[in-house]
């Protein structure tokens, strides 16, 4: 089935920040909230660009507009201004279906409370964004067991969410992520909700999908998951406060599970 | 297509999870369902009832006999028919040498209220009724035990008769009627056979209270060989029936001499427009009923409604979860809609083995004088079971349209 981006139209903003060779280019987005009279700008013209394989992390203190930059690159929530592409196509006019079309097929969400359905077992879980692409009953279980595997929770599959550890459900979390290949893997606080020991496995597992070729983004307010990432962008009262690519030497290097 | 097939599915395991988690509160919620579906199948099943008892009611004319009397049967203005002339035998012995297009033309005559006696027991309003030979053909009784009277009774005045179940019932609690001598009216006739029962309603038009003779016995009892009788007219060929009427009416009128201008002096009845009444009494009759036990299934998909909402309000973030990887209006309106009909159509599966069980018991232990019999023909099963799914699409319909509505975003935060 053909997805509707391709035929959004083309505009290819020139200068340093270019739509070319990026996953994910945002230009100049603002998004202003109503409150009764009052206009409240959560985003005031934010350009930023991200390529493939890139593994970037957005910090920002609450109030920044981290959560609401996070919620339109996910998809979730469209620009008040701006343009946003995604593989080059502009998405910033699509309506909800369409929204939700490039969220099943282009985006992976790892959420900070995880977010799984509680009454579903971890197969179901990882299922779930195949069944709205449509994918057939044997072809999805078989993909969902494979990023189960890749997350090494083969063993878990028919076990639901309140029968596994909180480092368990968010892998749970990364392998429905996985399941459909997105272009990008976003993720919102992914360790938030789980102790440093298993916070530290699941960046681990991050790095790991990052040397598989995957594009991450992870949303964060902690400096130390941030250092894990190639590169930071800063946030502060809906501005990009500074971009920064990191050194190896500034980066919290994991060495990534080994089988 | 297989994109609505698996919202579906995925929608009835959801619901079958959540029946599960939620049993009582699934169950209250049937109840609603389970009460409207057995009040409407069950008034479906009484209103079959009551329609076959009027047809049983006319059963007794023929579908293809054509009945002249001095009265219209199915008109109220009797009063104004009294002064009509008498259908006399004269007119009988007229319409059978011209008639064509009849393959029977008999007579018969009646007298109402009449006292019939065996021993010491008596039953006072039944109806004797004397019939000529051709009612072998053109009347529709079925005989039960013994037999009808032969043409050689028929033909001569043998004081022999045929009698009704209810006085069968009622004369003979306890013994063979056939070969018995009765009085009717104090005229000693012997019984040859009892008349299986008609049901039906008031007694009138049924064999149940008649004692049957031979026309000629029938006058020595009664006497008067002038009074009006009634000529049952049997048309040659069951599609030809209508110009069977039209000969009959243009007869009648040429023996009678009416000239254009003047209208019938006597009646032509038949099965048909007794049929169109009923057909009108039934559907004003299915109409209320439906109207009434509707208001119950109302209250019923109210219930479902109500418990949807709770549901789509408590499963907001679950919603948020699907529409963030993916899911589009469409699937979660699908869901919910699976959930409501699979909710109701458990419900209405319940309600029809109720309503069966309980048509099959009104049937055996309340309805036992055998005027109306209820039963569960298998459209009403089906009428419950569609009922029941249309009730939990339309009653879904609102709280599955608020759950596709839900902004993904302002959903996950949800707690």
């Amino acid at each position: 089935m053909a997805t509707t981006i391709t035929s959004a139209p083309l505009i290819r903003p020139e200068g340093p920040h270019s739509a070319e060779n990026s996953v994910i280019f945002l230009d100049h987005i603002q998004k202003v909230y109503q409150m009764g009279q009052e206009h409240v700008f959560a985003l005031r013209g934010v350009t930023i660009g991200v390529k493939r394989n890139e593994y970037v992390a957005i910090m920002g203190p609450s109030g920044s507009g981290k959560s609401t930059l996070m919620n339109l690159i996910g998809c979730l929530d469209t620009p008040s201004a701006g343009n946003y592409f995604f593989n080059n196509a502009n998405v910033a006019g699509l309506d909800d279906n369409e929204l939700a079309e490039i969220r099943n097929r282009e985006i992976g969400f790892v959420f900070q409370t995880f977010n799984l359905l509680p009454r579903s077992d971890s197969l179901h879980n990882v299922e779930l964004p195949l069944v709205y692409q449509g994918v057939p009953k044997d072809e999805r279980q078989k993909r969902a067991l494979e990023a189960l595997e890749h997350v090494s929770l083969g063993d878990r599959a028919h076990h639901k969410p309140n029968e596994l550890s909180g480092g368990q459900r968010q892998r749970v979390a990364i392998a429905r992520a996985l399941v459909t290949r997105p272009s990008i893997i976003l993720a919102d606080e992914p360790t938030g909700n789980l102790d440093s020991k298993t916070g530290e496995d699941i960046m681990r597992l991050f790095a790991e999908l990052h040397e598989q070729g995957n594009t991450i983004i992870v949303v964060t307010h902690e400096e130390e998951i941030a250092r894990h990432a190639e590169r930071i962008i800063r946030i502060k009262d809906g501005l990009v406060e500074r971009d920064e690519m990191l050194s190896p030497e500034e980066r919290v290097l994991v060495t990534p599970m080994s089988a | 297509m297989g994109r609505f097939i698996d919202d579906t599915y995925e929608g009835l395991v959801i619901a079958g999870t959540a029946v599960k988690s939620n049993p009582l509160r699934s169950a209250l919620t049937m109840l609603g369902i389970i009460i409207g579906i057995v009040t409407v199948t069950l008034m479906g099943a009484f209103l079959i009832g009551i329609n076959d008892m009027f047809k049983n009611t006319v059963s007794f004319m023929g579908t293809d006999v054509y009945y002249v009397d001095k009265f219209d049967w199915a008109s109220k203005k009797w009063m104004n028919m009294r002064n009509r002339p008498d259908v006399s035998l004269e007119e009988a012995a007229q319409l059978r040498s011209k008639m064509t297009t009849a393959s029977a033309i008999s007579v018969n005559a009646d007298q109402w209220l009449i006292q019939s006696k065996y021993k010491s027991k008596s039953v006072d309003n039944s109806t004797a009724v004397g019939v000529d030979e051709p009612y072998k053909t053109t009347g529709s009784i079925n005989i039960e035990r013994g037999r009808f009277m032969s043409t050689a009774e028929l033909l001569t005045a043998r004081p022999v008769c045929v009698i009704g179940s209810e006085i069968a019932d009622k004369l003979f609690p306890n013994e063979d009627p056939v070969g018995k001598t009765m009085r009717v009216s104090g005229y000693p006739l012997e019984v040859v056979g009892v008349a299986k029962k008609v049901g039906g309603l008031f007694g009138v038009f049924t064999t149940d209270n008649q004692v049957i003779m031979p026309l000629r016995t029938f006058f020595a009892a009664f006497g008067d060989p002038h009074r009006s009788i009634t000529i049952s007219v049997k048309a040659r060929t069951v599609d030809g029936k209508a110009s069977t009427r039209s000969e009959l009416e243009a007869m009648m009128r040429q023996i009678r001499r009416l000239k254009p201008a003047q209208g019938n002096n006597f009646g032509i009845n038949s099965q048909d427009q007794f049929n169109k009444q009923i057909d009108a009494l039934t559907l004003t009759l299915d109409v209320v009923g439906f109207l009434i036990t509707g208001l119950s299934l109302l209250v019923g998909g109210i219930g479902i409604m109500n418990i949807m909402l709770v549901t789509v309000r408590e499963r907001t973030r679950e919603i948020g979860i699907r529409k963030a990887i993916g899911a589009k209006r469409r699937s979660i309106l699908v869901q919910f809609l699976a959930e409501a009909s699979m909710l109701s159509l458990m419900g209405g599966l319940i309600a029809v083995v109720i309503a069966f069980t309980m048509s099959f018991i009104i049937d055996h232990y309340f309805l036992t004088s055998g005027t109306i019999h209820i039963g569960f023909p298998i459209q009403i099963a089906i009428l419950g079971i569609v009922l029941s799914i249309s009730v939990g699409l339309v009653s879904g319909f609102i709280p599955a349209w608020k759950a596709s509505k839900l902004d993904p975003v302002e959903a996950l935060r949800y707690e």
